[in-house]
């Protein structure tokens, strides 16, 4: 069985798909995103039942479901006659509270989603921007600041920004923000530490907004990650903290 | 006697005329400023000729120091890399435009001044790198006003105005030494004040507006002074001069050019 997930920037569609697995293994696909999965990054942080497959396996016989998540850089509307072809049961996330007839024909069941602001979600001039990190070690106060410039519009007007970061203190960190959202802080992500070299695990940043400043984006990030021998002098402290903690369980009290 | 103390101008000429208008309506005898008139804004040689002109008496601020005895006089200044790296194209920039004559005037600023039972400083006694934080404990907040001998301390640094009252302080101490426990010792400290009187050029309260203080040595009156100036002005100053928009960006917010000062201990975390 395969369903389809759509919706709106923000409003939740793969918090919604996290939310069902339960005891069954999960297939996912998240088509268009190329070298930038943040999502099935994520959500295979969440739980190791979930089976990340590429476009060409998606009609594979398989005993799971498979949740196919339709992006909003995707033409969902346009989709319908092929999902139906593939016998797709669609779901559609809208904005609690929010009426929106063309997205509610689209789908065979409506999810109330997050509250974010789709007045601002629905501009035809939105553009997407997209940044691979992976190999890169971010300094967290530099990040931090980025993040709130970011959000609060200096480099455009940003209506969804997502990412995953490798940070000083060698964890990888979720950011989410949503216009109209709560604000919500970085979370670390289910991963173990990295403390050899520079990461080669995925990270990166997707912003979906007007008006982006794309280019000045990628410096200002730029400039927010670490230089090589700051990464090794990180990792060497953190290394360093975990073997006195190694060692100051090994004391015996009597 | 009325006086005004301002602080932290950051070569921001618009806000400083502002507020120098602002000290003349409140009809302030005596005008202090505790340092920092250069760095991040757009017209360094203007704040500083400003001052001189005036002779307004000033104390030296970080970035006075640092254009003079160059970069980095504390090492762990920038609370980011990306403060860091702003700081230091704010920097260079500074030290492109400032005139020989206003780098000598910077470079023989004192780092404290003290009229009779008033004290002024950029950061603290201690270093003008040091951040006195409105909510820092009270036990290091008072030693730091105890260790200039006045009963006000007035500093700048943070960018953000308060007015704090350190009273009925008791201090005990207990020596130790070879075994040997002397007798407590206790102290009583009178009334003590901290003054810190915000930012002409780079406020951090959340708005572009300038701040400073009028002080009544008669009455001990303090008011915080919230002053509107053109700050589009200054923005288009900072694009056209070729220093970071977001200097400009920030400026517009009242969130500071480049960093963030949330520390009282001054603890680099990188």
């Amino acid at each position: 069985m395969i369903i389809a997930v759509a919706g709106p920037p923000g409003v939740g569609k793969t918090t919604w798909i996290s939310q069902q697995i339960k005891d069954q293994p999960l297939r996912y696909l998240n088509p268009g995103v190329g070298k930038v999965p943040i999502d099935q990054t994520w959500l295979k942080t969440v739980s190791d039942r979930v089976e990340i497959i590429l476009e060409n396996q998606l009609l594979l016989t398989s005993e799971a479901i498979t949740y196919l998540e339709l992006g909003w850089n995707l033409d969902f509307l346009g989709m319908m006659p092929l999902l139906d072809q593939l016998g797709c049961h669609r779901v559609m996330l809208i904005p609690e509270g929010e009426k929106n007839q063309e997205l509610e024909d689209w789908g065979d069941e409506i999810i109330p989603g997050n509250k974010i602001s789709s007045q601002k979600t629905a501009k035809a001039e939105l553009k997407l921007c997209r940044l691979l990190l992976t190999g890169e070690m971010v300094d967290f106060d530099s990040l931090e600041v980025f993040w709130q410039e970011l959000t609060e519009g200096a480099y455009g007007e940003v209506i969804r920004v997502k990412g995953i970061f490798d940070v000083s203190s060698c964890q990888s960190i979720y950011g989410d923000f949503a216009v109209g959202a709560p604000y919500q802080d970085f979370r670390e992500l289910n991963l173990p530490l990295w403390l050899e070299g520079r990461p080669t695990r995925f990270s990166g940043l997707e912003i979906i907004g007007e008006n982006l400043a794309e280019e000045t984006i990628a410096e200002t990030l730029k400039d927010c990650c670490l230089p090589e021998t700051a990464i090794i002098y990180y990792q060497q402290q953190i290394k360093l903290g975990l073997s006195e903690n190694e060692n100051s369980s090994d004391v015996v009290y009597s | 006697m009325k006086i005004a103390v301002m602080s932290c101008i950051h070569s921001n000429i618009e806000a400083l005329e502002a507020v120098l208008l602002d000290i003349e309506q409140q009809k302030a005898e005596k005008i202090y400023c505790l340092g920092d008139l250069v760095g991040y804004g757009p017209s360094p040689n203007e704040v500083v000729e400003t001052i001189r002109d005036l002779d307004i008496p000033t104390v030296q601020g970080c970035w006075d120091e640092d254009i003079v005895e160059g970069l980095n006089a504390c090492e762990c200044s920038y609370p980011s890399l990306l403060a860091e790296k702003r700081g230091k194209i704010a920097h260079q920039w500074t030290q492109e435009q400032l005139t020989s004559e206003n780098k000598t005037y910077l470079a023989q600023l004192p780092e404290i001044r003290k009229v009779d039972n008033l004290c002024f400083v950029h950061g603290s006694p201690h270093s003008n790198h040091e951040y006195l934080l409105a909510n820092m404990d009270v036990f290091t907040a008072l030693e730091r006003v105890l260790a200039t001998g006045a009963d006000v301390l007035f500093c700048g640094h943070t960018h953000i105005p308060y007015m704090r009252s350190l009273k009925d302080a008791q201090l005990q101490i207990k020596v130790s030494q070879d075994n040997e426990v002397f007798q407590p010792l206790s102290f009583e400290a009178p009334l003590k004040r901290i003054v810190n009187v915000g930012s002409v050029g780079e406020p951090r309260h959340g708005r572009p507006n300038a701040t400073y203080v009028n002080y009544e040595t008669d009455t001990q009156q303090v008011v915080i002074r919230e002053v509107a100036y053109d700050y589009q002005k200054t923005c288009k100053k900072i694009i056209e001069k070729g220093l970071p928009e977001i200097f400009a960006w920030r400026l517009g917010r009242g969130w500071e050019y480049a960093e963030k000062a949330e520390d009282a201990t001054h603890v680099c975390t990188r």
